[in-house]
């Protein structure tokens, strides 16, 4: 199908997502939860099921009863121990929806409850995942001169991805082998687990993946364990059995963005010259470890950015609570980390009396490279990436402008106008964060046929036309064919290779990286063979060497620069906050398709908008609060900011494509400069995300 | 009960219970999976129809409601000649959708393209705001609905002249 077919497909309703596969006699599953934060089940009673009904525990399950999350193992289902409200303990399946309901709510269970712990400040030792210290000359001896300094303890809260499409998954068992449905960003990762869970071999597991809506990499290993629901369920009715979760069970239970406390200390000589940096961040990982090691790698990193200094320290950790586990969610760990670094580069700068434009530039250290193996390019695009953002948003000027006419101290201004503020970040961005190992066994196939028409099998998930789009323009410029010649195979891993996780940022540089070099093959090889030539090609690109490997703070073998400008009003009695703009000038490379690259930042910025001034979600004694929509505001069409995207493509380091990144990757500095430039229009300092009207109003009326 | 509508401009009669909601009328009895479903409750605007011309979440409407009442859902809309300029501005403007949403929102812009002929930013952004998105920023959903409208001007002019 061509670009255009898919766009129209979609347009008219015809794109088939999961939930519109329904096989003859299919039944419903649902699934029975832990009602308790931390127990033990001492019983459970099952209500008598009607024809047609049946029920299934761990017991039931013939193979390996926990899957795999790039952390610790996590169970399908509870077998004695709970550890979140909501973690699954039964299934029930039949034919009616309504009824399985009423069956499931009949279901009692009786726990011996434990104490559960909700903050990972009062966790113990034990529960601590993982920890990863550093330091560098002696930060507390920095004191002992004059100097200035900034200290603040900043916290970010749990984020839910929200995607329109609820999670769901069809299972069809045929008494040899299974053929799933799923909505997810990681078939393989389905078909290597079930295979293990229901004890059959891995060629007995067909993973089709119809389209998809998963923003923000929010359907990574959570579908593995609902296609394994539905799995057993069909393995033990022998009919079609499918789950879709409600939206209550979709936001209640599925994995989170890290919430994190962050304690974050910058100081500097009376110049302005930066002197030290400490960092001590704790993550909330909730009851499960999910890929811990990427979080805070990502964390530790960017905690220092690109100021690196002689004086550096840093701890940072991962702690386990009792609730819904933090997954992996876009800019996981350097969203939270580059807030606190670069919120407090702000309030540094107006300690010295210098504008933060003017501080980041003389404290950016270009010695980065110290810490790693020399990349041309990787940091040559900071300065004019900066530079950018402040020139397209009239950056200097603004700033100078509100900082004359603010009234000290307070919300208001001297010559009566409303208060403004304007909040300048620089953030470097880690591209393909899942680092292949040297144990991977990624690939992707390329097949060019005798009509010079091209296949490209992978098991990466197109979820808008991008992927398509851009793999078929690299393969279009090497081999010199037309796009619409350029068919990506649909995702079923009886026809693709196991390409791996489908992460914005790992798809356009590793796997562009893997397209260009195996049409480059296919080029060689078209001059001595016939067709159709096949190539496959091992996913090996960034691999994270060893020795960088051990480096703490470890650094990427890949950066994209983003650089952000935020500018808010404030009403100084309502104190309710517009945002006039924000300007996101990024390096990610030659940009294949500005178009596209350019909606891909505006939704990423528009999230990270929603992260910074809306998207709440509260636990009380362990439980999701806001449940549904209506709740967990998100923004929508009508609270969307004018948002201005440039892109720098700075080539260094690279050959035709792919760019150094962009796919769905973060947008992170958006966040820090809404409340950089709310520090500004109203002299007060937030250190909450997400920083709602009434926590703002909440804050200046107690001050 | 029995009841009687017009559907995408056929009668269509369907025995139903009356509680049974309009959304899963389309889905599982008709088998007309291009209204998705998000919420079931009324917010995410994943289900939009059109019932006599007002865009409405097919989630929220009982059977019951339904009796001679005029259904549009994108299925009957994208054979009209509002739909094909519709998918003119979204191609010219290389919008990338996942297409959970994008049948709620070519809805939502035919709704505006009946109601308005030359539509503000503000009036644009009213008139998508039933229609949650998250894997779009908007802006190039804005700039889409302005280019339908060109395009309208333009077929309009062209016409006359
Ligand atoms: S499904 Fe009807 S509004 Fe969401
Ligand atoms: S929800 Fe995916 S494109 Fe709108």
């Amino acid at each position: 199908m061509s670009i255009k077919t898919i766009l129209s497909h979609k347009l008219k309703g015809e794109a088939i997502f999961t939930d519109d596969i329904a096989p003859d006699n299919m039944i419903y599953g649902y699934t029975v939860r832990s009602e308790i934060p931390r127990g033990t089940i001492l019983s459970i009673k099952i209500p008598e099921l009607p024809g047609g009904y049946i029920c299934a525990d761990y017991k039931d399950i013939p193979g390996q009863k926990f899957f795999s999350t790039f952390g610790e193992e996590i169970p399908y289902l509870a077998e004695k121990k709970v550890h979140y409200i909501g973690e699954p303990i039964l299934l029930l399946c039949g034919p009616d929806k309504q009824k399985l309901q009423c069956l499931g709510e009949q279901v009692s269970i009786e726990y011996k409850a434990e104490t559960p712990v909700f903050s990972p400040l009062h966790a113990p030792e034990e529960n601590i995942f993982d920890i990863v210290t550093y330091s560098k000359g002696s930060f507390s001896g920095l004191k002992d001169n004059p100097c200035v300094s900034v200290k603040d303890t900043y916290t970010t809260g749990s984020q839910e991805h929200l995607s329109l499409e609820p999670l769901c998954a069809v299972s069809l068992w045929n008494e040899k082998s299974i053929i799933i449905y799923a909505s997810t960003l990681y078939p393989y990762h389905i078909k290597d687990n079930v295979a293990l869970f229901l004890g059959v071999s891995k060629k007995r597991v067909k993973v089709i993946v119809p389209d998809v809506c998963a923003p923000f990499g929010g359907k990574l290993f959570l579908p593995t364990m609902i296609a394994a629901h539905t799995s057993l369920l069909s393995y033990m009715s022998l009919k079609p059995v499918k789950i879709l979760y409600t939206r209550e069970e979709d936001i209640t239970c599925s994995f989170k963005r890290h919430p994190a406390v962050m304690t974050h200390e910058i100081v500097t000589d009376e110049e302005g010259n930066l002197l030290g940096i400490y960092a001590d961040i704790i993550f909330d990982a909730g009851a499960y470890n999910v890929m811990s090691r990427r979080i805070i790698e990502k964390a530790v990193f960017s905690a220092f950015g690109m100021y690196y200094c002689d004086h550096m320290e840093l701890k940072a950790r991962l702690v386990k609570t009792n609730k819904i586990p933090s997954g992996y969610f876009s800019g996981s760990g350097e969203i939270q980390s580059l807030f606190a670094l670069e919120c407090n580069t702000y309030k540094i700068a107006q300690k010295v009396k210098t504008d933060p434009y003017i501080w980041k530039k003389k404290n950016i250290s270009l010695d980065c490279e110290k810490r790693s193996p020399p990349n041309p390019g990787k940091y040559s695009s900071c300065i004019a990436v900066i530079d950018e953002v402040v020139r397209i948003s009239d950056f200097l000027r603004k700033y100078g402008a509100y900082e004359a006419i603010k009234k000290p101290g307070e919300c208001g201004t001297v010559s009566g106008a409303t208060p403004r503020g304007i909040g300048l970040v620089l953030c470097p961005h880690i591209i393909g964060d899942f680092y292949e190992t040297e144990t991977n066994t990624y690939t992707l196939t390329l097949r060019l046929g005798k009509n010079r028409k091209l296949k490209i099998m992978t098991s990466l998930i197109d979820m808008g036309t991008s992927k398509a789009a851009y793999f078929a323009m690299i393969a279009s410029h090497i081999l010199n064919i037309h796009i619409s010649e350029v068919i990506i195979e649909k995702t079923d891993t009886d026809n693709v290779p196991d390409t791996g996780p489908t992460i914005g940022s790992r798809a356009a540089y590793n796997i562009g990286k893997c397209i260009e070099q195996a049409c480059e093959s296919i080029k060689c090889k078209e001059k001595k063979k016939g067709y159709p030539i096949e190539v496959t090609k091992k996913i090996n690109l960034p691999v994270k060497n060893k020795k960088n490997a051990k480096k703490i703070p470890f650094t990427p073998p890949v950066i994209t620069w983003e650089g952000t400008v935020v500018e808010v009003e404030v009403d100084p009695v309502t104190f309710i906050t517009t945002c006039r703009g924000i300007w996101i000038v990024l390096d990610p490379g030659p940009v294949v398709n500005d178009e596209i690259a350019r909606q891909h930042v505006e939704a990423a910025a528009l999230q990270n908008f929603g992260f910074a001034t809306m998207e709440v979600l509260e636990f009380k004694n362990g439980k999701v609060y806001q449940n549904d929509i209506s709740e967990y505001t998100i923004p929508d069409i009508t609270t969307v900011p004018d948002i201005h995207v440039r892109f720098i493509q700075n080539r260094a380091g690279i050959k035709h494509y792919p760019g150094r990144g962009l796919g769905d990757q973060a947008v992170t500095g958006v966040a820090p400069g809404y409340i950089s430039a709310l520090y500004q229009a109203t002299n007060n300092s937030y250190t909450h995300l997400p920083c709602t009207p009434e926590s703002i109003m909440e804050l200046m009326q107690n001050r | 009960m029995k009841i009687t509508f017009t559907l995408n401009g056929k009668k269509t009669t369907i025995e139903t219970s009356p509680e049974k909601k309009l959304i899963d009328i389309l889905r599982l009895d008709l088998g007309l999976c291009g209204t998705k479903k998000g919420c079931e409750q009324g917010e995410c605007g994943s289900c939009l129809v059109l019932i006599n011309n007002n865009l409405i979440n097919s989630c929220l409407v009982p059977a019951f409601r339904l009796g001679g009442k005029d259904i549009m859902t994108i299925e009957g809309f994208s054979q009209t000649k509002e739909y094909s300029m519709i998918e003119e501005a979204f191609l010219k403007k290389g919008v990338t959708l996942c297409g959970f949403c994008a049948p709620g929102v070519v809805l939502s812009i035919a709704n505006l393209l009946s109601n308005t002929s030359t539509p503000s930013t503000g009036e644009i952004r009213d008139a998508l705001s039933g229609q949650l998105c998250r894997c779009n920023g908007f802006l190039s959903l804005i700039q889409v609905v302005v280019e339908v409208f060109r395009i309208k001007n333009r077929k309009k002019n062209a016409k006359r002249s």
